[in-house]
């Protein structure tokens, strides 16, 4: 269950009890290179020396720049983009680098075996400085809600209507299900209980509960592949959608 | 560069992470795991978008349910 931190090297060992990836093109995060994270060089050993990169960057060096970059850049692309949506992404990608480099050549980051903390708390500081600013103007400009939610990623009408058809996807799969089975996912996904709850409440065993949830997601990434493969023009439809 | 973990985070913690249900939990680990982990990334996209997807579907059948066709509906039609 828990990460390693940096250098160690090994292959991925997913957790035993692993869902099944549900359908690939369910993906909402585009710009990410999903496909690059797939490929096998993303787990190959290649152990990072922080002391040497942090130092190199206070140093100024372009290098070391680069390096941060390559490492950091999609894992704090794909945070801001998980907590903020699409808006201005790219600056608010680059405004968080600045602001790191500029922190380690200020010398403020003492343990370079610290940087992805360090890391993570600047990015953490970012949204939580981003959703203040919007909060503030739109309830100066609009008087909203405090409640309202700043990231929308289904920005647009495609990618709208590419969710609407994971959701008639997905009615199809819980519709075959039974209605024990369904209520067990309801009250998991919807009503948010425990699993140790619905276990109990249910009678149920842990075995049961993730079998269940893992046929679930297999059923819909099998649907999902199959109608697709059926409608090639709402296949194409859903995969510019997400570009 | 990429970096390479001996472990993962479970399918589960990064479910429960994307329904925000993880409860005291400390994020830190996961947060930095998922900052340098491209397959991790990946799998969290991937459960996010099924969350959000069967969240829309159960909250449309718990609105309007569709009813199944069983032996009694069709001695009543």
């Amino acid at each position: 269950m828990l990460a390693t931190r940096g250098t160690i090297a090994s292959s991925a060992n997913q957790g035993a009890n692993d869902p099944q990836p549900t359908d690939p093109a369910s993906q909402s995060l585009d710009s990410l290179e999903m496909e690059e994270a797939r490929s096998p060089e993303a787990i190959e050993p290649d152990p990072v020396n922080w002391q040497n990169l942090v130092e190199r960057i206070h140093k100024g060096e372009e290098s070391g720049m680069e390096e941060l970059y390559r490492l950091f850049g999609r894992g704090i692309r794909y945070y801001l983009c998980r907590q903020l949506g699409h808006q201005e992404l790219d600056d608010k990608v680059h405004d968080t680098f600045v602001i790191v480099v500029q922190a380690i050549r200020r010398g403020e980051l003492r343990e370079p075996e610290r940087l992805m903390g360090f890391v993570r708390t600047v990015v953490r500081r970012q949204v939580a400085a981003y959703i203040d600013e919007a909060v503030h103007s739109r309830r100066d400009e609009l008087n909203l809600d405090l409640g309202v939610r700043v990231a929308d990623r289904r920005n647009n009408p495609e990618q709208s209507a590419a969710f609407r058809q994971k959701v008639d996807l997905m009615l199809d799969v819980l519709n075959d299900l039974s209605e024990r089975d369904r209520e067990i996912l309801t009250r998991f996904y919807l009503d948010e209980q425990s699993q140790e709850t619905i276990c109990r409440e249910m009678i149920l065993t842990e075995t049961q509960f993730r079998l269940l949830k893992s046929r679930a997601k297999a059923r819909f990434g099998e649907i999902g592949k199959r109608k697709l493969s059926q409608k090639p023009l709402i296949a194409v439809s859903l995969r510019t959608s997400v570009r | 560069m990429n970096i390479c973990f001996e472990s993962h985070f479970t399918g589960d913690v990064l479910e429960r992470y994307a329904m925000g249900t993880l409860s005291s939990f400390d994020y830190g680990p996961l947060e930095e795991h998922l900052l340098l982990c491209k397959p991790c990334q990946t799998r969290l996209m991937e459960l996010e978008e099924f969350v959000l997807v069967i969240r829309a579907a159960l909250t449309q059948l718990a609105i309007h349910p569709q009813p199944r066709f069983t032996a009694q509906s069709a001695y009543a039609l």
